[in-house]
């Protein structure tokens, strides 16, 4: 990562950036109650209140995730929402990485990723022979690129993630998701944490003497 | 949703029964995924034995050796909430349950019949109990309600050794007189076996359709599902589909809206709760 600067600008901006999409939600859900059943916005309340008495869907109907009438809209939605949930995490790559020129190639794999994510979770949604099928196929088309740095693959995570959640119906889950990883990373790359290791704390911590520079 | 899915069933019912077969129940569903719900239920229903509406439609269920009854919710899918008969749950072979008028009654395969009041979530509520005997004579598997007649139906799945009785039985116990009517039902064994191709039949649950007044017998062995009128003639059987949908179907029921629901012991896996509803065959 590249030495951190002044975290109030980014953080204004990916802040507000969420607070203007939220905002616009809200505005169209209050005027338009019936888009209600076409964006996929729940998530956090049904996780939260999924316990031991709740039954568990034996298999999905098809008729009511991608079959139904409205499935390919709300498909649609939930791409939208996953294209702007990932934005901000691309941000947080171009913010805290440590070459000047960013790998095109990769902020484009990581934007581009919650977006077919969430397609194949909705088509894949509880049923456990299409998610097979989709592990052969993966398998079939040998999926696999190297990673530059080990901070990539978390990026990664997050747009599967991303993606998950907004292809379940759940973007709540989802935006909390991005903005977990967003804050975090950029408070992580703010304090330089585990860059040095002098200080009353670590000394205590790792037993190490402040004048010793490597074991 | 749920109200669109309801009225669906109804006007699907009403559609699709052909004049002068309204009587038939069980040819109103394709039992095909299409038509087809269903649920895995939480574990502490993983030996549920019965099923049974109350009279303003909600769904109550009981799971083997303890009295336990638990209130569920069939279209959100949940528990929402179980009560006991005794502060501390009695213990028994529980195969059956049903509700008659604001009363729960469970069955144990002995053929005591347990009754009690509806209780709040967590309550143990108190109970009276009623020995008819009959264990010695049959083996009893299922109960259902006949609100019209202020009594319950015992199915009896098998009969043991010893016993006085040559066939298969779904014996009345009365309600009011609080005890087993001398008439009972005599299964039509050999029109079913013709029928299904089976070599025996061994009722599992019992229920009766609330709009024809027909019987409804499910059989966990033979995974099949039987009709009868009232007066114990076979109008139809049927299997269950094949598959893992059905491994132990031991309870059934039929709401006022049509909706079949059959739920399934889980034995080594969790137990199910599936809901039919008619259609096109």
């Amino acid at each position: 990562m590249r030495r951190s600067a002044n975290l109030m600008i980014p953080l204004t901006l990916i802040t507000f950036y969420y607070a203007f999409w939220t905002g616009v939600l809200a505005v169209l859900l209050l005027r338009y109650p019936v888009l209600r059943d076409f964006f996929p916005i729940g998530g956090i309340g049904d996780l939260a209140g999924r316990n031991t008495d709740s039954f568990e869907p034996v298999y999905s109907t098809l008729d009511d995730t991608v079959l139904a009438p409205y499935g390919a809209l709300r498909l649609a939605f939930a791409s939208v929402g996953a294209a702007i949930l990932i934005i901000p995490v691309s941000w947080v790559y171009f913010i805290t990485s440590r070459t000047k020129e960013v790998d095109q190639s990769f902020v484009q794999t990581i934007v581009i990723m919650p977006i077919v994510v969430t397609g194949i979770s909705m088509i894949v949604l509880n049923s456990l022979a299409l998610a097979f099928s989709l592990a052969g196929i993966v398998a079939a088309v040998r999926f696999r690129f190297s990673l530059d740095q080990p901070s990539h693959a978390m990026y990664i995570f997050a747009a599967i993630s991303i993606g998950l959640g907004s292809g379940i119906g759940a973007l709540g889950v989802a935006m909390v998701i991005s903005m977990a990883f967003v804050f975090a990373n950029l408070v992580i790359w703010k304090l330089e944490y585990g860059k040095v290791l002098s200080g009353p704390f670590f000394s205590m911590l790792t037993r190490r003497d402040r004048t010793e520079d490597d074991y | 949703m749920r109200h669109i899915v309801r009225l669906g069933a109804l006007l699907a019912i009403a559609v699709l029964t052909p004049a002068g077969a309204a009587h038939r129940v069980l040819a109103q569903y394709p039992l095909t995924d299409k038509y087809a719900e269903q649920w895995r239920l939480p574990d502490r229903l993983n030996e549920i034995s019965g099923l049974a509406l109350s009279p303003d439609g909600r769904l109550f269920a009981v799971a083997d050796e303890r009295a336990i009854i638990y209130e569920l919710d069939y279209d959100e899918g949940r528990i929402i909430k179980a009560f006991a008969f005794g502060d501390s749950p009695q213990r028994g072979d529980f195969e059956g349950i049903a509700v008659l008028r604001d009363r729960i009654y469970l069955v144990t395969s002995d053929g005591d019949i347990y009754a009690g009041a509806e209780g709040a979530d967590g309550e143990g509520v108190s109970f009276e109990s009623f020995r008819t005997a009959i264990g010695a004579r049959c083996e009893i598997e299922g109960l259902a309600q006949l609100p019209d007649e202020d009594s319950l139906l015992l199915a009896c799945k098998r009969i043991p050794r010893g016993s006085d009785l040559r066939r298969l039985h779904i014996f009345t116990w009365s309600a009011t007189a609080k005890e087993l009517q001398a008439d009972s039902i005599e299964l039509p064994e050999r029109d079913i076996l013709r029928k299904l191709q089976v070599d025996r039949i061994n009722p599992s649950g019992i229920t009766m359709d609330p709009r024809s007044g027909n019987l409804l017998i499910v059989a966990a062995r033979q995974r099949a599902l039987v009709e009868l009128s009232r007066d114990g003639q076979l109008i139809d059987a049927r299997n269950l589909p094949t598959g893992n949908r059905h491994r132990q179907a031991e309870g059934i029921e039929i709401g006022a809206d049509g909706r079949l629901l059959i739920a399934d012991e889980g034995g080594n896996h969790k137990a199910r709760l599936a809901v039919y509803v008619p259609g096109e065959q």
